[in-house]
């Protein structure tokens, strides 16, 4: 079976469980997606960092087993062991900043000190030379390192400061005693660019977001055929039903997957009972109309029979036949099972010429082979059945039937050239509600009985005057 | 003219039956589907009364077998299915009208002379033969303006021979056409009844109305209108 392709969004944007499932597969795709990139793009953001703050820490130390200090003064090598922090404008400096002369006496404990911020700069490495520093150096607590960022020549750096403070050692001439003293708080910083960091990242982002794009066209394509093959069998299970509502089958078939299957036998059985206890319905009641219908025939039969018990009789008769009728139809049934017109609109032009052998009865317009009627057969028939008797009755020497079925509503449309329907008739037949077994004799029993009928199905009933024929023309409305 | 009436309730079957005969009908009832669709094979009636309720068989089941065995006689339903089904489902079966119980007895009769009108291609009750005036509905007889009066059993066999007019009919055929099946007859009662009609409508022999075709049978002549 091929599988048609449908817009979701045909109908009704979400009354669909394909729409619903593609707007679940989207939001997977558009949303889950994106959001996994986004902490993938953080955590290497993250794991960058840390990566560059441990290097920093390893030129922090490296720096500080060259920083000395000979008598209170600040000695530096003139070449750093890493090439970096000699050459201008590497990208890599070294800094020493004191950020405060407190602690020279020693009196103080600067450990307690909140880091505070100091631009005396007692060293800087090669690297530095020419470079320009845009805000003031961090002060962090002694003994605490801390990273942060600042702008040198206007583009921005990862610095990380570290304040130490040195013992320093007085030995006396004697040698014997040893007076301790110390060096004042300095921080020294190791301050690195971002453009390595950026430009990594930059690459980073561009393959992370570009594999997310594949990945994400690649579930939007799996999606797709997991739809289609998962609702392949739903779409197949809609047009059977549909099948079967048009007439065109009378069951549903037991080859869908395990879930739907279970479904259709329960339709199936649903249906079964319903066309059987129909059936068993009419049947009953077709045995009570011959065992009430047959006593009347035999007492009307009668040769002595007064004209007053022929009254009665006949009363009984209308009374008994409306009553069946009203009871057998199914036009208040909840779902109705189509039925093809054109079979039925055939057999009724080829079996009332019987009964008027002097009336033309033909189609002006046939109904197509696909026009359905959604309801019973034998109501249809029935409401067809008189309404050409009716016409074939009033007319002097023709009627058409027309059935015309349009995309909203099936037009049924029977005229004649006969005198036109009385208007006492027509709204007898008109008015709603009023009981059809009580007509006079003759009037109109049929067309009260299509009004029922037709009423019951929800339908409009409309007479008017024949445009082609001259003479009564009704039209019936059944939407679809 | 010779019925067949398939009515399995034996006090309607008795009721219409009496109405057949006072209508000049010659009947051949029987009260269930078997025993009418054999009555149907064996013997050639004129029309048939089908009840559509039958026990045994089906009246739409009997009506379809007669019309695939060839028999085209005209075919009337009695239903007390009165839905347009029913009634479909019958004349699509080869029944040529319906009758829905209760009915008139009269509307039976005056449907059963229609249809047997029809079969024979005559449209009008009238039937009309040169001066010779036949009205199956009153039956009143005249033959140049003046009135004749048969017996039941002469008028049947007038009927029948003007709805065939210039065919030749067998004694035989006439016998059955005349009397039901039960009626075990001298065939030289037709020579009778044809004396006495010749005698009725033409006295004087001078339309020479009845032929007699030696071996074969008899026929009313078509006369020429004066």
């Amino acid at each position: 079976m091929t599988h048609k392709w449908r817009l979701p969004f045909s109908s009704h944007p979400f009354n669909s469980l394909r729409a619903r499932l593609i707007i679940s597969a989207l939001v997977i795709v558009l949303i889950v997606l994106p959001t996994i990139g986004l902490a993938l793009n953080k955590a290497f953001a993250e794991q960058v960092k840390a990566n560059l703050q441990a290097q920093l820490n390893a030129y922090f130390y490296a720096v500080l087993a060259v920083t000395e200090f000979d008598g209170g003064e600040l000695f530096m090598p003139e070449v750093l062991l890493e090439n970096q922090f000699n050459v201008i404008n590497s990208g890599l400096y070294a800094l020493i900043s004191e950020s405060s002369l407190l602690g020279k006496d020693g009196g103080s404990d600067a450990s307690t000190q909140a880091p505070r911020e100091g631009t005396n700069i007692l060293w800087f490495s090669n690297s530095f030379l020419g470079a320009e520093l845009d805000a003031s150096l961090p002060a962090p607590a002694l003994g605490s390192g801390q990273f942060s960022q600042v702008t040198i020549n206007g583009s921005p750096h990862f610095i990380y400061s570290y304040s130490v403070r040195f013992d320093l050692r007085d030995e006396k001439d004697n040698g014997s005693a040893t007076a301790v003293k110390r060096s004042p708080i300095i921080t020294l910083h190791i301050i690195k660019d971002m453009q390595g960091i950026s430009e990594q990242q930059e690459a980073f982002n561009r393959q992370l977001w570009l594999w997310l794009f594949v990945l994400m066209g690649v579930l939007v394509v799996i999606q797709l055929f997991w739809l289609a093959w998962t609702l392949r069998p739903l779409a197949r299970f809609t047009k059977e039903l549909s099948a079967v509502e048009k007439g065109q089958a009378e069951q549903l078939p037991q080859s869908f997957p395990d879930e739907l299957n279970a479904v259709a036998k329960q339709l199936n059985a649903l249906l079964t009972s319903e066309q059987g206890q129909r059936v068993r319905y009419r049947n009953a009641l077709s045995d009570l109309a011959h065992s009430l219908k047959t006593p009347l025939a035999v007492v009307q039969s009668q040769h002595d029979l007064s004209e007053s018990s022929a009254e009665q009789i006949r009363l009984i008769n209308r009374i008994i036949s409306h009553q069946l009728k009203r009871a057998q139809s199914a036009g208040n049934t909840a779902w109705h099972v189509g039925v093809p017109l054109a079979p039925i609109t055939d057999k009724l032009l080829r079996t009332l010429p019987k009964i008027y052998p002097k009336i033309n009865i033909s189609y002006a317009q046939k109904p197509l082979p696909t026009s359905i009627f959604k309801g019973d057969e034998i109501d249809l028939t029935e409401i067809l059945g008189n309404l050409l008797d009716n016409a074939s009755k009033a007319a002097k020497s023709q009627v058409l039937l027309s059935v015309v079925d349009h995309q909203n509503a099936l037009h049924i449309e029977v005229e004649d050239d006969g005198n036109g329907v009385p208007d006492a008739v027509k709204s007898v037949i008109l008015e709603r509600g009023k009981r059809a077994d009580s007509y006079d004799k003759g009037h109109g029993i049929g067309l009260a009985i299509v009004r029922d009928l037709v009423q019951s199905y929800q339908g409009d009933i409309a007479i008017s005057q024949s445009d082609t024929l001259g003479g009564a023309k009704f039209l019936l409305i059944f939407n679809k | 003219m010779r019925l067949l009436l398939i009515e399995d309730d034996l006090a309607l079957q008795a009721n219409l039956k009496q109405h057949l005969l006072d209508a000049n009908y010659t009947i051949d009832a029987a009260s269930d589907g078997e025993e009418g669709l054999f009555q149907g094979y064996e013997y050639t009636y004129d029309a048939a009364i089908v009840d559509l309720g039958l026990p045994k068989l089906d009246g739409i089941e009997v009506i379809s077998r007669l019309r695939a065995q060839g028999k085209d006689f005209p075919i009337l339903i009695l239903t007390a299915r009165d839905d347009w089904q029913d009634k479909v489902e019958g004349l699509d079966a080869g029944a040529d009208d319906y009758l829905t119980k209760p009915f008139h007895p009269q509307e039976l009769v005056a449907r059963l002379n229609a249809l047997i009108r029809r079969s024979a291609g005559k449209a009008s009750p009238i039937i009309e033969n040169g001066p010779l005036l036949l009205n199956t509905s009153t039956h009143d007889i005249s033959i140049a303006g003046r009135a004749v009066k048969l017996s039941g059993s002469e008028y049947k066999l007038f009927e029948y021979m003007m709805l065939h007019i210039d065919e030749v009919k067998s004694k035989s055929v006439l016998i059955e056409h005349i009397y039901d099946q039960d009626f075990d007859l001298d065939s030289n009662v037709i020579e009778v009844f044809i004396r006495r009609l010749r005698k009725k409508l033409d006295p004087q022999g001078q339309y020479g109305l009845i032929e007699t075709l030696r071996g074969q049978g008899y026929k009313i002549k078509r006369l020429e209108s004066e």
